[in-house]
């Protein structure tokens, strides 16, 4: 009996000591140094993160009392690599850890450990249910998958044979936003969704998947991105000449996108507030780290609709000043 | 107004200014290059501090992880110890670390120091359970939570590595942004630097410009106007500086010099062509003398020679009468000595000698006129013979006696030409008689006639005297010594040369 309570007694003491300071002060508040918030994001893609990650840095600058270091793991979405920079981060004591939400055990565990050392999380662009307060900044996904389905509509007239590419599974936004989707057009009769098709896409899996599409699934005449990668791939490189997909929705504008607006490859894209979504993100950080008081747990960034004719119209008016 | 202009612009105040502007730019390159090289050091050193008491800090944390690894595998009690000391040892290390955040900060060591404060409070908790464990009953209870305890330590410990290599790649980073910023920094001293000689320069030139090169102009134009000065004649043009300092005043004083030097040389040049026309006007009254007295002379002779003609001719006339013809013939051959006498040396100078000779050609012409009524005597002193005078002195003196102070005298009657040296050198000429002398009255007389320009009568003697004056000038003395019965004329002539040795104008013998 006396082994048992000596046996319980040490591992509450590890316990605690486990729980590292979260019940006392940071080493930031207590040292009276700047707020040190960490932002791990999944990869730099010279496009979506990094705006968003330029957004967030910009809107840091304006602080004095803000420190932010932006992380990305060796290998672009490796979760196992972002887990153990949470970790890091969290051994670190960092005050806040900004990431993408992303539905795996791990990261999550990884998430609510901070949590519990006394890190904030912030979770941008994607938001999934933790068992710990957090704030989301980001995309309403699913209101987006909802405006996805009105354009989707709009644009086939109501009549379509529509696949939608996702990217990996595990990410709870496209989920939304394919959920969103899905109920904006369940109405219409006309618009018959032949599948989702998930993977982890770059543009060369993406031209290979569209060209497997237009082979496999004769009768599909529309495709549907759920993220930027879609457009981006196929924007420059599909030859309106061949056989093409009638209409190509997707997300997000780049270089390689508008290039696919302008051709008339790509119909329109739902666009995000990439930097607001980092600017907003660290206004709302502060303000919790600040007052110490969760006002608010989420904060959606505005999403529009943007088509081919929009861009061309753009373009016109800028060639005559 | 000047005098301040001048201070203001001043050879000293220019080069004072000058060597101050080049000075001050001088000190300012220096103390660029001084500061730039301070700050490279600067930053050099604390670049490299940081890194070493990073590396301070990672080997203490090591040297904590090794004694933590042995305390947890094998329960040495010492191993416990060597840890506690570490830990204290790294725990210090990360004060001094994080004390230094606030004036130098870095998010990467912030970071690691709180990560390895993370690792000490797992590993101190670890190590604490350890001791418990030892102390109560080692080995009764299971170790599966100590093993979960160390990896979570060496999770932990992992992480400090990995922030340690990112430490260094980002001071890595870091150090070579301060190496280019440093180049930056050299290049940009460089070129400021080389701006500054530029500037440094140019206010070189500037200052050559305002201070040295209106001197050397200056300086070049006042030894020019020296040089013309000295080589012209004629006056140049005033040397105009504008300087504004010493410099210009040395100029107008040096011009108001030059002024005045050639005011005197024209004056100087002025008064010596007055004095060479006074000269020139001095000998041409001289030749008019000259000439005067030339003409004056031989007005006085070509009076004396028609008269006494006359009187000789008259007593040819009466010897011949009463005579036979050799007497005429030596009277007439004295007669013709002394008119050729006479005519041949009017104008000529004569010795006394040949006065004497002449006189006594008269007074033999006189003896055969008058006979024995009258004696003539002469005393000539051998040392006088030779010296210069006028024709025709004697033979009036003589005459001048027969006719004034003899003419009377019927007999008895006696006349002595004396010719002896005088005091002081002086030479004396006297004609003596017996006669009646001459009064005092008729002394004054004769006197004032010797310096009337008419013929008031005295005409001889008169013209004896002036013809003397002239030949011997103003030392000319005239004696008169007269009672009746002695009554002398005597001439006393200026100091003359004697004949100290035999005299080849000795007088013939009487």
């Amino acid at each position: 009996m006396k082994k048992r309570i000596l046996a319980a007694f040490l591992a509450a003491a590890l316990a605690l000591a486990s729980a590292g300071c979260g019940a006392g002060k940071t080493e930031t508040q207590e040292q009276n140094l700047p707020w040190r918030a960490t932002a791990i994001l999944p990869h730099s893609d010279q496009g979506y993160w990094t705006k968003l990650a330029n957004g967030m840095q910009e809107e840091a600058e304006e602080y004095a009392g803000l420190n932010l270091k932006v992380r990305i793991p060796q290998m672009n979405y490796n979760i196992d690599q972002m887990t153990a920079l949470i970790r890091q981060e969290t051994a670190a004591q960092a005050d806040a850890l900004l990431v993408q939400g992303i539905d795996d055990e791990g990261y999550l565990a990884a998430l609510q450990e901070a949590d519990r050392a006394g890190v904030k999380v912030v979770l941008v662009d994607t938001d999934v249910e933790t068992s710990f307060d957090h704030l989301y900044v980001g995309t309403d996904n699913y209101a987006a998958g909802r405006m996805l389905g009105q354009a989707l509509i709009a644009e086939t007239g109501g009549e379509a044979n529509v696949m939608i590419m996702s990217g990996d599974e595990g990410y709870p936004n496209l989920d939304e936003r394919i959920r969103g989707l899905r109920d904006e057009v369940a109405d219409c009769e006309g618009i018959r969704i032949a599948g989702v098709k998930y993977d982890k896409y770059d543009s060369l899996n993406v031209l290979k998947q569209y060209q497997s599409i237009l082979g496999n699934y004769p009768l599909v005449d529309t495709i549907v991105g759920v993220e930027g990668t879609l457009c981006m791939a196929l924007g420059p490189y599909v030859n309106l000449e061949e056989p093409h997909m009638k209409v190509v929705l997707g997300f997000d504008r780049c270089t390689e996108t508008d290039a696919g607006l302008d051709r008339g490859v790509i119909t329109g894209v739902i666009t995000q507030d990439n930097e607001g979504m980092g600017r907003q993100a660290i206004q709302a950080l502060m303000q919790w780290l600040e007052t110490g008081r969760l006002e608010q747990s989420s904060y959606y960034t505005a999403t529009s609709y943007y088509t081919s004719a929009d861009y061309r119209r753009e373009q016109e008016v800028q060639a005559h000043g | 107004m000047a005098e301040q202009e001048v201070r203001r612009r001043s050879i000293t105040s220019r080069f004072s200014i000058g060597y101050m502007i080049l000075l001050v730019l001088a000190l300012l390159v220096f103390a660029i290059s001084l500061l730039v090289s301070q700050t490279q050091y600067r930053l050099y050193d604390d670049s490299l501090d940081e890194l070493l008491e990073l590396n301070q800090l990672f080997v203490e944390v090591e040297k904590t992880n090794n004694n933590l690894y042995d305390y947890f595998l094998y329960l040495r009690a010492a191993s416990g110890e060597d840890y506690h000391r570490e830990a204290d040892i790294t725990r210090e290390k990360v004060a001094q670390l994080t004390e230094k955040m606030h004036s130098s900060y870095s998010r990467e060591t912030v970071d690691l120091c709180c990560m390895v404060q993370t690792y000490l409070e797992k590993s101190d908790s670890l190590v604490q359970g350890l001791n418990l464990y030892t102390q109560q009953n080692p080995g009764s209870t299971s170790a599966s939570s100590f093993e979960d305890a160390y990896q979570d330590t060496q999770r932990l410990f992992s992480y400090i590595n990995l922030s340690f290599k990112d430490i260094y790649t980002v001071q890595l980073a870091s150090t070579e942004q301060m190496r280019q910023s440093l180049t930056d920094l050299r290049r940009y001293s460089l070129v400021l630097q080389a701006a500054l000689v530029l500037v440094a320069l140019a206010a070189y030139v500037k200052v050559y410009r305002w201070a040295v090169h209106p001197i050397t102009e200056a300086l070049k134009k006042l030894t020019d106007f020296a040089r013309r000065t000295a080589a012209d004649r004629e006056k140049p043009e005033h040397v105009q500086l504008d300087t504004g300092d010493e410099l210009e005043l040395f100029a107008n004083t040096f011009n108001e010099m030059v002024d005045t030097i050639f005011t005197q040389m024209k004056q100087l040049e002025a008064d010596g062509q007055l004095r060479e026309q006074l000269r020139q006007a001095e000998v041409e009254n001289l030749r008019i003398s000259a000439e005067l007295k030339a003409n004056e002379l031989a007005l006085l002779q070509s009076r004396i020679n028609p008269h006494f003609l006359f009187n000789t001719l008259n007593i040819i006339t009466q010897t011949a009468q009463m005579e036979d013809a050799e007497e005429t013939a030596a009277l007439i051959e004295a007669t013709a000595d002394f008119l050729r006498y006479n005519l041949s040396k009017l104008n000529k100078v004569v010795t006394l000698a040949d006065e004497v000779e002449n006189t006594q050609n008269y007074v033999y012409i006189q003896k055969q006129r008058f006979g024995d009524r009258f004696a003539f005597e002469f005393e000539i002193d051998e040392r006088c013979t030779s010296i210069t005078m006028p024709c025709m002195i004697l033979q009036p003196l003589v005459e001048n006696s027969i006719r004034h102070g003899l003419n009377n005298m019927l007999r008895g009657a006696k006349v002595a030409i004396r010719a002896y040296p005088g005091p002081g050198g002086s030479v004396c000429l006297e004609v003596w008689d017996n006669g009646v002398g001459i009064s005092a009255e008729k002394q004054a007389e004769l006197l004032r006639s010797f310096e009337a320009t008419d013929d008031s009568g005295h005409i001889g003697l008169r013209n004896v005297y002036k013809r003397l004056r002239l030949f011997y000038g103003k030392n000319l003395r005239i004696e008169f010594d007269s009672v009746p019965g002695s009554s002398s004329v005597r001439f006393v002539l200026p100091p003359q040369e004697l004949a100290l040795g035999p005299n080849p104008n000795a007088l013939p013998n009487q």
